[in-house]
C-alpha cells in the first residue's frame, strides 16, 4: 500500500466527520449577527416628519409617552393555560381539577369587572425557550439564538440596544428584584436591584420570598421609575415536581395574591405587565418549540382605561417581543434599534376621543414609527451579514416603500377615507409580519432534518473507521479500488446535485448540505462495496474485536455525554477512567503472568524449581510506572479549573498568572519552578535523544535540538521574567520591557517554526560510517568484527546496523567483491521515527506553553512525563510481531485519548466560553491586534486545543514505542563490561536489535499500521463528538442544554478538527521520515557504487 | 489439556475401578466445602445486616446517613470477627506443621502488619484516585480499611501472610481450590463494586447518601460484592469443579462413579478414544 492512498484514505475519512459536524451544526446552532447600534431620541427612525401627537410636547422621545411607570411582573414559565380564566358557568365541561388550572383568581376578577382597563393575550415566545434567551428577547425584541455573533463570550452582557438601556439613558431609575441572571445581562444598569441566585432549580422559595421581602416597600416608597420582579418559584417548580403536582397550584396562587397585591397599589400612570418568558411541557421542562413550551400568558393592566372595546372571548394571540416596541413607545422612549416585534396597535387607540378616525390615525403613526424602525434594522443587517433571503427582502422592500408612500399621502391629506387608514395599517402589519417571519426562518427553529443527518454521517464516519481498521490488517485488504471509487461516486453525486440545484432553481446551494451529500453518497458505496467483499467471505463478529474492559470504558465514556452531570465532572471523570486503564494495563500484565517472574507463580506443590537467575524486575518497573503515571495524574489534577456550575469547588490558584501575584518571595520561588520546569523538559528531551544516540548525528535539525532549544528556553524564561515583573520595572527601562515583551515570544514561535521546517527537511538524524575492508572470511558482518580501528565504535550509546542494507549492498556489489567487503554501520537508525517525532513534540511545546500561563509549565512537563510513563508501560503489554501485521491495541489508543482530554483540563480548561483564556491572544502583541481576528483566534485556539493537538501529532509514537523498547532487553544485557569480549565471541549474541528498521523491512505492513492507528485514534475521538451530538440532539429541551451541552459540543467539534489535523501531520512526518530514510539509503548505495 | 482427556481416563475401567473409592471421598469432600462456603458467606452478608441494626440498640443517634463513620467502625469489626471465627472453625486449608506458640505470635503479628499496609495502600490508591488529600481524610482511611476487610482479611485468613500466594491466586490459573477461587470472586468483585460506586458521586441529585461519597462507595461495594456473590453463588461452585478440571493433579477426584456413567452414556466411543 502506498503511502499516498493512506493519507488520501484519511482525508477522506476527516472530510466524512467534518461533513457530520457541520451538516449538524447548521441545523442545531443558529447564529445571528448582533449588532451594536442604537436608537436615540434625537435621530427619528427614517424620514418623515414625526407623528403629530409628538410635536411640541417636552420629554417626548419618538412619541408622548403615556405612562410615566410601569411595573413589570416577570413569572418565569407562565404557561397561558395557567392563567388563563375558567368559565366555571359551562356546564357540559366536566370539571377536570388540574392543579395549575384556574389559579389565578384576581386576574379574572380584574378582566370581568374592568374589561376595559385589563387585557389577557396569549403571547408566542420564540425558541429556544430558555430563560436567559427570553430576557434578551424580552428587552430587545430581536430574536436570540444561542450563538449571537459577535457577543463576547467571555460575559453574557447584552450589547445590542434594549430596553433597559433606553431606560437608563433616559434617566428613568429602574429597580429590579429576582433572578440574578439579570445582572449578567444588564451590569451595572439598575438604580437598585434585590439579584437572588438562580441556579438551583430545586429551590422553590429563595428568589419568591425575598422579592416579596421587598417588592411592596420599594412600590409604596415610589422611587422607582420602573420595577421589574422576576419570580422563579414556578419554573423551579416545575422543572422539580412537574406541573401536574400540588405545589404548582401553591405556587400560583402565591403569584396571584401578588398580582392582587401591585394591582391594589397601583397610581393612576402606571402600567402594570404580567408575563411569563416561555411555558413548560408536561415534565415541566422547556428550551424547544413545542406548543406548551412557547404559549405564555401576558396580562396588561392599568387604573386608567386602555382599550376602546371589551375584550374578546377568546384572548388574541401575540408575538412574545411585541411587548418590546409596545412598552417603549407607551414610555416616550426610542424603540431599540434591533426590535423586530410589532407594536400592539390596540394600545394606541384614543380611548377618551372616542372618534374612530382620529383612533386609527394613531395606531397607523405608531406602526408606521414601527415599521420605519424595523425597516432600518433590516437595512443595515442585510448589509452586514448575509443569512437572510435576498428574494424575501427585495419583496419586504417593496412592500415598506409602498405602505410609506401611502401612509405619507394619507398625512398630506388628513381626511382621507377610513378605508385608506385600514389598508395603510394592514400594509405595515403585513410588512412588519413578514419580517419576523424572515427572521424566524433563518434565526430561531431547530432543523430536524439536518440534525439527525449530522449525526447519522457521524454514526456512518465512526463505523467506516472501526470496519477499516479492523479489516486493514487482513491479507488481501488494497485501499486503492476500495478508496477512489466511493470518491469518485461522492464526487459525482454531488455534481449531479450542483446540476439538479442549479437547473431547478438556479439558486446557489448551501455547501454544508452539498458536502453532506457527498459524504453520504460515498460512505453508502463504500459500505455497499465493503459489505460485498466481506460479507459473504467471513463472519461479521470478527469486525468487533474491541476487548471487553475497552468496550465498557468506551460506553461509559459514550453515555457521560448524555449527563449534564458528567459532562461538567468530566475532568474528574476522565481522570477516573484514565487511572482505572492503568491499573487495568498492570492487573492484565499481572494475569497474563507478564508481570512476575514464572518463579513466584508456579504453583509449590509441583514442585517446579526456578532457576537461580531470576530475570530483571520488569514487575516492579510495570507497577512503578503503573504508580507514577497515577501520580503523574493527580498531580496535574491540582491544576484545576471550576466550572461555574459547581459553586461549592474551588478552581486551582495555580492558574493565575504570576504577575498577579503579590508576594515577592512566593512569585520568586514560582518563577524558578517554572523555569525549573522547562530546564527540566528540555533535560528529559535532550537525555532522551542521547539515550537511542541520536544527539550525535551532525544533521541539522540536531544541532537545532542542541542549541536552538536551549535558546527557546532562555526566551521562555527571560519572557516571563518580564511579564511576571513587567510593574516593577524601572521607569526608563519601560521602553525595553514592552519591546522585549513583544519580541521575545515571536523569536521564540519563529525558532520552533524554524526547528520544524529544518526537521522537515532533514529528518533523517542519522550517524553513518562506512568501514573498508575487512577480512574476507568473515560471512557476518557486523561493525565491531572489523580491524582494531573501530574499537572506538563502542563508545557509542547504541550503535545500530542495519544489516539487511549492508545484505543488499554486497548483492548490489556482487561483481566487486574481489575489492573485499564493505562494512557500512548507521547509527541510530533503530530510533529514527521516534526520534524526529520527539523532536517535532518538543517543538511545538513550546510556543504552546508560551501561549499559557508559567505555571502551567508544570503542567507540560507532566504531559510529557505520564505520556513517557504510559508509553513504557503500554510498550511493555504489546509483544513485537516482527514481520508484521503490526497492530496497536485498543487500549493503547483509548489511553491516549483520554490522556488528551485529561490533559485539557489540567492546563485549566472547561468546554464552556467564559473560561477561554483570553489572554492568550496578547502573548507577543501587547496592544492588541487592531482589526485582524484570525491571529488572536489562531492563538486563543492553540492556548485551548494545545493538549489535543500534541496527543495527535504524537499518536505514532503509540505504534514505534515497543520497536524502541526492544532495545532496552539487549542493552541491558551487554551492560556488564566483562560480558562484550564474550558477546565477541559468540556471533549470535551481537545480533542487534533492528527496532524501529522492522518497520521499514515490511513497508506495506507499515502503512496498513499506520492507517489503522490513525483510525483507531478517529473512532474514539469520532464516537465522544457522536455521543455529544446526539446528546444536544436528543436533550435539545433539557433545562442546560445551553449552559452545558452546546458548549460541550462545540468545544468537542474543535477539538476533533484539531486532533484530526494533528494527526494527518503526525502521520505525515512519518511518512516524510520513511522517505528520507529511503533516499538516504539510495544515496548511501550510489556512494559504495562509485 | 484436550476435553477428552478426564472422559478418557475416567471411563477406563482399570483407573477408575482403583481410584473409585478415593473419588468418591472427594467428592463428598468437596460438597462439604461447599456447605461450609455457602454457609460462612451467609455469615458474612448477615453480619452486615446486622451491623446495620444492631448499634441503634446500643447507641443513640445512629443511622447509616449520618453517622456513617461509626457504622463503617462496627460493619469492619464485625466482618472481620466474622470471617476470623469461620475460618478458626473451618480450617479450610491443610494446618500447618508447625504449629509452636511464638510460630502463631509472629504469624498473626505478620497478618496485622499486613492488614495495616493494605489500609494504607488503599488510602494512597484513593488519593491517587482523586480523593482529597487533607479534607476527609478519616472517611477516606476509613474506607480503605473497610476495603481491606473486605479483601485483605479473607486473603489472610485463608493464605496467610504469605505475598506469594496472593499473587498466585490473582493470576490467570492460579486458583488451586474453591476457597481459593471463592476469594477470587469476592475480591475482584468488592474492587468492582467499589469502582462502580464512584459513579453517581457527580450527579446532582442532591441527595444525602450523595454528600458523602466513600459512604456511597461503601455501600455499593457492600451491595455489590455480596449480592454478586449471592446470584452467582451455586453456578460459581460448579464453575469451579470446571476449573479444577484442569489441574492434572485433581483429575481423578473430581468426577464420581455417576457422572462417570452418565459422560460415558453420552460418549459411547470414549473407551475406543482412550485406546487410540
Amino acid at each position: 500500500m502506498q503511502k499516498i492512498s493512506v493519507l488520501l484514505f484519511l482525508v477522506w475519512v476527516c472530510f466524512l466527520f467534518y461533513a457530520g459536524i457541520a451538516l449538524f451544526t447548521t441545523g442545531f446552532l443558529l447564529t445571528r449577527l448582533e449588532l451594536t447600534n442604537h436608537s436615540s431620541c434625537q435621530e427619528p427612525p427614517g424620514p418623515g416628519p414625526l407623528p403629530w401627537r409628538s410635536r411640541g410636547e417636552p420629554g417626548a422621545c419618538w412619541m408622548a409617552s403615556r405612562f410615566s411607570r410601569v411595573v413589570l411582573v416577570l413569572i418565569d414559565a407562565l404557561r397561558f393555560d395557567f392563567a388563563q380564566p375558567q368559565r366555571s358557568h359551562v356546564p357540559e365541561e366536566p370539571s377536570v381539577s388540574l392543579p395549575f388550572l384556574g389559579k389565578f383568581g384576581s386576574l379574572q376578577r380584574i378582566l370581568e369587572i374592568q374589561p376595559h382597563h385589563a387585557r389577557l393575550y396569549q403571547s408566542k415566545a420564540d425558541p429556544p425557550t430558555t430563560t436567559m434567551q427570553r430576557l434578551k428577547a424580552l428587552t430587545t425584541g430581536s430574536l436570540p439564538t444561542f450563538i449571537d455573533a459577535g457577543s463576547n463570550f467571555a460575559s453574557n452582557a447584552i450589547v445590542e440596544d434594549n430596553l433597559i438601556k433606553q431606560l437608563v439613558s433616559t434617566g428613568r431609575r429602574v429597580v429590579f428584584m429576582g433572578d440574578d441572571t439579570w445582572k449578567d445581562l444588564f451590569p451595572g444598569a439598575f438604580s437598585q436591584a434585590f439579584f437572588f441566585p438562580s441556579f438551583n432549580v430545586r429551590d422553590l422559595h429563595t428568589v419568591d420570598n425575598g422579592i416579596l421581602e421587598h417588592l411592596y416597600p420599594t412600590m409604596d416608597s415610589g422611587e422607582w421609575d420602573v420595577l421589574i420582579a422576576h419570580f422563579l418559584g414556578v419554573d423551579h417548580c416545575g422543572h422539580k415536581h412537574g406541573p401536574h403536582h400540588p405545589e404548582m397550584a401553591k405556587k400560583l396562587s402565591q403569584m396571584d395574591q401578588v398580582i392582587q397585591g401591585v394591582v391594589e397599589r397601583l397610581k393612576n400612570d402606571t402600567l402594570l405587565v404580567v408575563i411569563g418568558d416561555h411555558g413548560m411541557t408536561k415534565s415541566g421542562d422547556h428550551g424547544g418549540d413545542s406548543e406548551l413550551e412557547i404559549s405564555t400568558a401576558l396580562f396588561l393592566y392599568s387604573p386608567t382605561a386602555l382599550f376602546l372595546r371589551a375584550p374578546p372571548e377568546e384572548p388574541e394571540v401575540i408575538p412574545q417581543i411585541s411587548l418590546v416596541p409596545t412598552l417603549a413607545l407607551l414610555l416616550g422612549l426610542p424603540i431599540p434599534f434591533g426590535n423586530i416585534g410589532e407594536v400592539m396597535a390596540e394600545l394606541f387607540s384614543e380611548v377618551e376621543d372616542s372618534q374612530p378616525h382620529s383612533s386609527a390615525l394613531a395606531q397607523a403613526s405608531a406602526l408606521y414609527l414601527n415599521a420605519q424602525q424595523v425597516f432600518r434594522y433590516l437595512h443595515t443587517y442585510s448589509a452586514a451579514a448575509q443569512d437572510l433571503q435576498v428574494k424575501e427582502l427585495h419583496r419586504l422592500h417593496n412592500l415598506f416603500s409602498k405602505a410609506s408612500a401611502d401612509y405619507q399621502r394619507l398625512l398630506q391629506s388628513p381626511q382621507g377615507a377610513e378605508a385608506a387608514l385600514q389598508t395603510v395599517i394592514t400594509e405595515l402589519q403585513q410588512f412588519l409580519r413578514g419580517v419576523r417571519a424572515m427572521c424566524i426562518e433563518s434565526w430561531a427553529r431547530f432543523s430536524l432534518v439536518r440534525m439527525a443527518g449530522g449525526a447519522a454521517v457521524l454514526a456512518a464516519a465512526c463505523f467506516l473507521c472501526l470496519l477499516i481498521s479492523q479489516w486493514a490488517t487482513f491479507p488481501g485488504f488494497y485501499l486503492r479500488p476500495l478508496l477512489l471509487v466511493p470518491m469518485a461516486w461522492g464526487l459525482g453525486l454531488a455534481g449531479v446535485v450542483v446540476c439538479a440545484g442549479l437547473a431547478t432553481t438556479g439558486m446557489k446551494l448551501d455547501p454544508v448540505v452539498l458536502g453532506a451529500m457527498a459524504a453520504m453518497g460515498s460512505v453508502l458505496h463504500f459500505l455497499w462495496k465493503a459489505w460485498a467483499a466481506w460479507g459473504s467471505k467471513r463472519p461479521l463478529a470478527a469486525l468487533f474485536p474491541i476487548p471487553g474492559p475497552v468496550l465498557i470504558l468506551l460506553l461509559i465514556r459514550f453515555a457521560a455525554f448524555f449527563s449534564d452531570s458528567f459532562v461538567v465532572a468530566e475532568a474528574r471523570a476522565t481522570r477516573f477512567l484514565l487511572g482505572t486503564l492503568i491499573l487495568l494495563l498492570v492487573a492484565q500484565l499481572h494475569w497474563e503472568g507478564k508481570l512476575l517472574p514464572p518463579k513466584l507463580l508456579t504453583i509449590p506443590r509441583l514442585g517446579f524449581s526456578a532457576p537461580a537467575v531470576p530475570p530483571r524486575h520488569k514487575g516492579t518497573r510495570a507497577l512503578g510506572l503503573g504508580v507514577g503515571l497515577l501520580l503523574c495524574i493527580r498531580l496535574a489534577g491540582l491544576f484545576h479549573r471550576c466550572p461555574e456550575e459547581t459553586p461549592a469547588c474551588h478552581s486551582s490558584p495555580w492558574l493565575s498568572p504570576l504577575a498577579s501575584m503579590v508576594g515577592g518571595r512566593a512569585k520568586n520561588l514560582w518563577y524558578g519552578a517554572c523555569v525549573g520546569a522547562l530546564v527540566a523538559l528540555l533535560a528529559a528531551v535532550r537525555f532522551w535523544l542521547c539515550r537511542y544516540g541520536n544527539l550525535k548525528s551532525p544533521e541539522p535539525s540536531v544541532l537545532f535540538v542542541r542549541w536552538g532549544l536551549p535558546l527557546m528556553v532562555l526566551g521562555t524564561a527571560a519572557y516571563w521574567a518580564l511579564a511576571s515583573g513587567a510593574d516593577e520595572a524601572p521607569p526608563r527601562l519601560r521602553a525595553l520591557v514592552a519591546g522585549a515583551s513583544v519580541v521575545l515570544p515571536r523569536a521564540v514561535a519563529g525558532l520552533a517554526a524554524s526547528g520544524l521546517l529544518l526537521l522537515l527537511w532533514r529528518p533523517v538524524t542519522v550517524l553513518a560510517k562506512a568501514t573498508m575492508g575487512a577480512p574476507r572470511t568473515r560471512t557476518v558482518l557486523t561493525p565491531f568484527s572489523g580491524p582494531p580501528t573501530s574499537q572506538a565504535d563502542l563508545d557509542y550509546v547504541v550503535p545500530q546496523i542495519y544489516r539487511h542494507m549492508q545484505e543488499e549492498i554486497r548483492g548490489r556489489l556482487g561483481r566487486t567483491k574481489s575489492q573485499g567487503p564493505l562494512t557500512v554501520a548507521a547509527y541510530q537508525l533503530g530510533s529514527v521515527y521516534s526520534a524526529a517525532m520527539v523532536t517535532a513534540l518538543t517543538l511545538l511545546a513550546f510556543p504552546l506553553l508560551l501561549l499559557h500561563t508559567e505555571r502551567i509549565s508544570l503542567v507540560f512537563l507532566l504531559l510529557f512525563l505520564q505520556s513517557f510513563l504510559l508509553l513504557h508501560l503500554l510498550a511493555a503489554g504489546m509483544p513485537i510481531t516482527a514481520p508484521g501485521p503490526f497492530t496497536v491495541p485498543w487500549q493503547a489508543v483509548s489511553a491516549w485519548a483520554l490522556m488528551a482530554t485529561q490533559t485539557f483540563y489540567s492546563t485549566g480548561h472547561q468546554p464552556v466560553f467564559p473560561t477561554i483564556h483570553w489572554h492568550a491572544a496578547f502573548v507577543g502583541f501587547p496592544e492588541g491586534h487592531g482589526s485582524s481576528t484570525w491571529l488572536p483566534a489562531l492563538l486563543v485556539g492553540a492556548n485551548t486545543f494545545a493538549s489535543h493537538l500534541l496527543f495527535a501529532v504524537g499518536c505514532p509514537l503509540l505504534l514505534l514505542w515497543p520497536f524502541l523498547c526492544e532495545s532496552q532487553g539487549s542493552q541491558k544485557r551487554r551492560q556488564p563490561p566483562g560480558n562484550e569480549a564474550e558477546a565477541r565471541v559468540r556471533p549470535e549474541e551481537e545480533e542487534e536489535p533492528l527496532m524501529e528498521m522492522r518497520l521499514r523491512d515490511a513497508p506495506h505492513h507499515f502503512n496498513v499500521a499506520l492507517l489503522q492507528l490513525s483510525l483507531k485514534y478517529l473512532f474514539v475521538l469520532g464516537i465522544q463528538i457522536l455521543a455529544c451530538a446526539l446528546a444536544a440532539f436528543i436533550l435539545r429541551r433539557h433545562l442546560m442544554v445551553w449552559k452545558v451541552f452546546a458548549p460541550k459540543f462545540i468545544f468537542e467539534a474543535m477539538g476533533f478538527i484539531v486532533s484530526s489535523v494533528g494527526l494527518f501531520l503526525g502521520l505525515a512526518l512519518v511518512m516524510r521520515v520513511d522517505g528520507a530514510v529511503s533516499s538516504w539509503f539510495q544515496q548511501l548505495v550510489l556512494a559504495q557504487q562509485r | 489439556m484436550s476435553p477428552s482427556e478426564p472422559l478418557r481416563r475416567a471411563c477406563h475401567p482399570t483407573m477408575s475401578a482403583d481410584l473409585g473409592q478415593t473419588a468418591t471421598q472427594e467428592n463428598t469432600m468437596k460438597n462439604t466445602d461447599i456447605k461450609r462456603l455457602l454457609y460462612t458467606h451467609l455469615l458474612c452478608i448477615f453480619s452486615i445486616i446486622l451491623s446495620i441494626f444492631i448499634p441503634s440498640f446500643f447507641l443513640e443517634n445512629f443511622s447509616i446517613l449520618e453517622t456513617h463513620l461509626t457504622w463503617l467502625c462496627i460493619c469492619s469489626v464485625l466482618v472481620t470477627a466474622v470471617n476470623l471465627v469461620s475460618y478458626l472453625v473451618v480450617k479450610p486449608n491443610a494446618s500447618t506443621k508447625r504449629s509452636s506458640l511464638s510460630y502463631k505470635v509472629t504469624r498473626f503479628l505478620k497478618c496485622c502488619i499486613y492488614f495495616l499496609m493494605s489500609c494504607f495502600v488503599f488510602h494512597v490508591i484513593f488519593v491517587l484516585y482523586g480523593a482529597p488529600l487533607i479534607e476527609l481524610v478519616l472517611e477516606t482511611f476509613l474506607f480503605a480499611v473497610i476495603l481491606s476487610t473486605f479483601t485483605t482479611i479473607p486473603c489472610l485468613c485463608l493464605l496467610g501472610p504469605n505475598i506469594k500466594a496472593w499473587l498466585r491466586v490473582f493470576s490467570r490459573n492460579g486458583v488451586t481450590s474453591i476457597w481459593e477461587n471463592s476469594l477470587q470472586i469476592t475480591t475482584i468483585s468488592s474492587f468492582v463494586g467499589t469502582w462502580f460506586g464512584a459513579f453517581p458521586i457527580p450527579l446532582d441529585w442532591e441527595r444525602p447518601w450523595q454528600i458523602s461519597y466513600i459512604l456511597f462507595s461503601g455501600m455499593a461495594h457492600l451491595l455489590y460484592a455480596w449480592s454478586d456473590l449471592w446470584l452467582r453463588g451455586w453456578p460459581c461452585y460448579f464453575a469451579t469443579l470446571d476449573i479444577l478440571e484442569q489441574k492434572a493433579t485433581y483429575i481423578q477426584e473430581q468426577l464420581t462413579g455417576t457422572q462417570e456413567e452418565f459422560l460415558c452414556r453420552f460418549h459411547k466411543d470414549c473407551a475406543e478414544m482412550y485406546m487410540v
